[in-house]
């Protein structure tokens, strides 16, 4: 059975990517004489998908023609593109996006000495099937306040789906390096991940978003923009600056193409996250709350971002609170946004991964703060101290906190059951708390 | 100290390799128009070429370049910026050792052609760290890449001996690129392998071998399992003898280099890739010279107590899995250190759909009649005593330890891949808390042993 599950899920994987291949069929025609640069030009209204594959039809059969040179450039550099001739057809694939809207030139160079060009658009690819489930990869959009590219899946249910959709959020994971193909790759993976994001997805018939964000090699003296941290708020560099605000644009932006296409989702999110995506998620609710409709978040270290900025006496700057919330995002908190949001914070009971033992994960300072005042152990009373604190302050009301027994740093049937739970009782105004499984994993 | 030695890796010189270019243009120009120039440099395989055209190529506009192999277009990352051309292969398209490549250019009035032939690194710096990939080579018998990492002053050490460390990613993806990441994470840093690279001064091999998400239970190629060995086509069949051959690569690399090895590797790794390393050397005890590894489950036997052990418990059916007999003799050749941690609770004695079979728990079972890890250890140990392999293999537990590698490990397996590079099998006074760390004693270890020559 299990395996059966398997093999239908890896021909839902193809079917997704193979969406993501479309065919242009504009049209194309060639000049019958050479231009100033000696160049027969092809003119056309198709274009280049910024990523993934295109097949663009020319108007010149190579069949019998040998051709000794094929080149993409746009202002003098050559795109980062695969391509190959077949008769007439041009199939481009990418290596490393292009950019949307700009002109490229694909040039064409054959043994008997004839050249072409043929100036041609990039532009994302929009093109999905309402029957099928899609898979989406939006190009960074630097002019939309975003300069990562975003997955976004939109399952087929999503396109009748009648009832209130809040789009699913996850941020990325994965392993420092400075190959953006990595990072791209396991966006794609917590996206398309049948055991968790596809999963809650495809089951709500809801889309789902993931950023690519990058973590860089050097990630000790970088920002570790996944985890949101002090560095990622403080950083100078445009590029990499203020992630949380990046993803709000990308959220906005996914919004649109989704109405666009008939599928309305409300402005608020419902947020996913594990571990270095749960961090990501719970700074993200404290530094966007007016973005944030439900936040579900496992092995968390037993610790969140609190929504105040001092407890028993000690001053909690971002992240552990919002002492310096004003200075470093330069807006004030909107404690009323965040009471809003429906919680669900878990931990197994054999989860030893402390992310507060990690110096790239929390400043020094900041992990003395949490052994302080929350516990040094995750497992033996800090959990319980971090949904106290939140009581005491007055945040109890839409929080839910559960230890599973007998669960490590994982995934199983029994948390993916009880947040597909969470989420689905959690889709109106009202907060529901569920009635999670005991156990982390199933057979007890 | 994990996080140290990554860091390392990272601020590691990576080498371009470059040959001193020459190049000629000789002005002739072909019967299809091209004006020929010759290049006397060579492309690599993995690594950026750059290339230094005339100087008249600043002064025209290149529009196309293109490369071409036996008549076929290739695609890879070019830029030209005046008369400097860079070319690298895109992510596993590498160039192909040995080929002679032509590279064209077209410009708004003209168009060169030159020829190049691509290699896989001949002209090693050894005064500096380097990091190579080698692409897959089915011809030379291995259907995916590997990771080499050559410390520093290899050429000095006194142990001429390759290290092999099988690549283990911890979780399925069917990306073979996030595999590859981690391959190249255990060849630069975190694990047991480089750390015995760098202080020995000897070359470490990490292959890069997938653990699909799909039909995962089928391709547990981390730990060789079973139906691993069993799969009868495709990229992933008997990776062993693929390891082997890239094995063999490693050394024609590092002797083309000047750097002659012994034949038989040291070897490590630890939970899969332990298992990994238990399992070669059964099936391969005449590729393997020592072993330090935490995965010991394989007995070199066919039957034991009464039990029948088929792969991976045991022998009996190694010809079928295989296509090769048991080779006692250097079986009992190979020194190993196996180790385990004493509140280590991953050994567990069920069956999995990745790696053993309700049979194979069943005899485990009767073997170890426990399901208490340090009872199931203790026992495999007089286990392998009572068959008589008790001088060549030694097992230890480190305090302290759950399912990681002790940070002692670090120290003892330095220890004894010294003691075990000659003839005789050493056993090593192992150190029992598992969080002992003490750079300082590993250095005099080394210190003392250069002095006795």
């Amino acid at each position: 059975m299990r395996k059966l599950q398997r093999i239908c899920v890896f021909i839902v994987t193809l079917s997704i990517v193979l969406g993501c291949v479309a065919f242009a069929n504009g049209n194309t025609t060639l000049s019958q004489t050479m231009n100033e640069n000696n160049y027969y030009e092809i003119t056309t209204n198709d274009v280049l998908n910024t990523y993934g594959e295109t097949v663009i039809k020319l108007p010149i059969n190579f069949k019998d023609v040998k051709i000794d040179g094929v080149s993409i450039d746009r202002d003098g550099k050559f795109a980062l593109v695969k391509t190959s001739i077949d008769k007439d057809e041009i199939t481009v694939n990418t290596v490393e996006d292009l950019v949307h809207d700009a002109t490229y030139n694909i040039r064409i160079y054959t043994k008997d000495g004839k050249r072409y060009v043929m100036p041609i658009k990039a532009k994302d690819n929009l093109n999905v099937n309402p029957k099928k489930n899609n898979l989406v990869r939006i190009s960074a959009k630097p002019s939309k306040g975003f300069n990562f590219p975003y997955y976004l899946y939109i399952p087929s249910g999503a396109f009748t789906n009648k009832d209130t959709m809040h789009l699913l959020v996850e941020g990325n994971n994965g392993y420092a390096s400075d190959s953006f193909i990595i990072h791209d790759t396991s966006a794609k993976d917590i996206i398309t991940n049948k055991n968790g994001l596809k999963y809650y997805a495809d089951s709500l018939n809801v889309p789902s978003l993931v950023p690519i964000f990058p973590r860089f090699a050097d990630h000790m003296n970088t920002p570790y923009l996944r985890f949101l941290d002090r560095k990622s708020l403080l950083t100078d560099d445009e590029q990499i600056k203020r992630v949380d605000l990046q993803l709000t644009a990308m959220i906005k932006d996914a919004q649109n193409i989704l109405s666009n296409l008939g599928i309305e989702v409300e402005s608020k999110v419902s947020l996913v996250g594990l571990s270095t995506s749960a961090k990501f998620a719970q700074r993200y609710a404290l530094l966007q709350p007016h973005m944030v409709k439900t936040m579900v978040v496992g092995y968390t270290a037993s610790i969140t971002s609190f929504p105040f900025s001092e407890y028993k006496g000690t001053k909690l700057r971002y992240p552990i609170g919002t002492a310096d919330y004003k200075e470093i995002t330069g807006t004030e908190f909107d404690v009323e946004e965040y009471k809003k949001i429906a919680q669900f914070h878990y931990m197994g009971d054999r989860d030893t991964n402390d992310a507060t033992q990690f110096r790239d994960c929390y400043e020094e300072e900041d992990a003395q703060t949490i052994w302080r005042l929350f516990g040094e152990d995750q497992l033996n009373g800090r959990f319980e101290n971090t949904e106290k604190a939140l009581k005491e302050m007055g945040f109890g009301d839409r929080i839910q906190f559960h230890m599973y027994k007998d669960l490590r740093h994982e995934k199983t049937p029994n948390t993916i059951d009880d947040i597909l739970k969470f989420l689905k009782a959690n889709n109106g105004e009202e907060f529901n708390r569920i009635k999670p499984h005991e156990y982390g994993r199933s057979g007890h | 100290m994990k996080k140290i030695i990554r860091l390392l890796a990272i601020v590691l010189c990576l080498s371009t390799l470059l040959p001193i270019m020459t190049f000629a243009q000789n002005n002739t120009i072909n019967n299809e128009g091209y004006t020929k120039i010759t290049v006397n440099q060579l492309l690599n395989t993995v690594e950026e070429t750059v290339i230094v055209l005339p100087d008249n190529f600043t002064n025209e506009t290149i529009d196309g370049v293109s490369i071409e192999l036996n008549g076929k277009l290739i695609n890879a990352n070019i830029n030209i910026n005046k008369n400097i051309l860079t070319i690298s292969p895109f992510e596993y398209e590498y160039f192909k050792d040995g080929k002679t490549y032509t590279i064209r250019l077209f410009t708004r009035n003209n168009k060169y052609e030159f020829n190049i032939k691509a290699t896989n690194l001949s002209n090693l710096d050894f005064s500096k760290d380097n990091l190579i990939k080698i692409p897959a080579n089915p011809e030379k018998g291995f259907n995916y890449p590997y990771w080499l990492f050559i410390p520093k002053e290899v050429n000095a050490s006194e142990y001429k001996r390759l290290i092999v460390e099988p690549n283990n990613t911890g979780y399925v993806s069917d990306f073979l690129q996030l595999h590859d990441e981690e391959a190249k994470m255990t060849a630069i840093g975190g694990k047991q392998g480089a750390h015995v690279a760098r202080w020995l001064k000897i070359p470490l091999l990490v292959p890069v071998f997938p653990r699909p998400e799909t039909n995962w239970w089928d391709n547990y190629y981390h730990t060789l399992s079973r139906d691993v060995m069993l799969q009868k086509s495709g990229d992933g069949k008997r990776v062993d003898l693929q390891l082997i051959a890239m094995i063999k690569d490693a050394q024609e690399l590092l002797a083309r280099n000047g750097l002659q090895l012994e034949k038989k590797v040291f070897m490590t790794g630890f939970s899969a890739s332990g298992q990994f390393v238990n399992r070669f050397t059964v099936l391969h005890p005449e590729m393997v010279k020592a072993v330090y590894h935490g995965g010991f489950t394989m007995y070199p036997t066919d039957t034991l107590n009464g039990n029948k052990l088929t792969f991976p418990l045991g022998t009996a059916d190694i010809e079928e899995i295989a296509g090769k007999s048991f080779n006692l003799e250097e079986y009992k050749k190979v020194a190993q250190f196996v180790y385990t941690g004493d509140l280590d609770r991953n050994d567990r004695i069920e069956p999995s759909e990745e790696d053993y079979s309700e049979y194979d728990a069943k005899v485990m079972y009767n073997l170890y009649q426990s399901h208490d890890p340090m009872a199931i250890w203790k026992r495999k140990e007089q286990l392998m005593n009572q068959l008589g392999f008790g001088d060549s293999i030694q097992f230890h537990i480190y305090k302290g330890v759950g399912h990681s590698i002790p940070q002692a490990v670090y120290h003892d397996i330095i220890k004894f891949f010294m003691v075990n590079h000659g003839n005789n099998i050493v056993k090593i006074d192992a150190t029992e808390d598992g969080s002992y760390w003490n750079p300082d004693a590993t250095t005099q270890l080394i210190k003392k042993a250069y002095n006795k020559h």
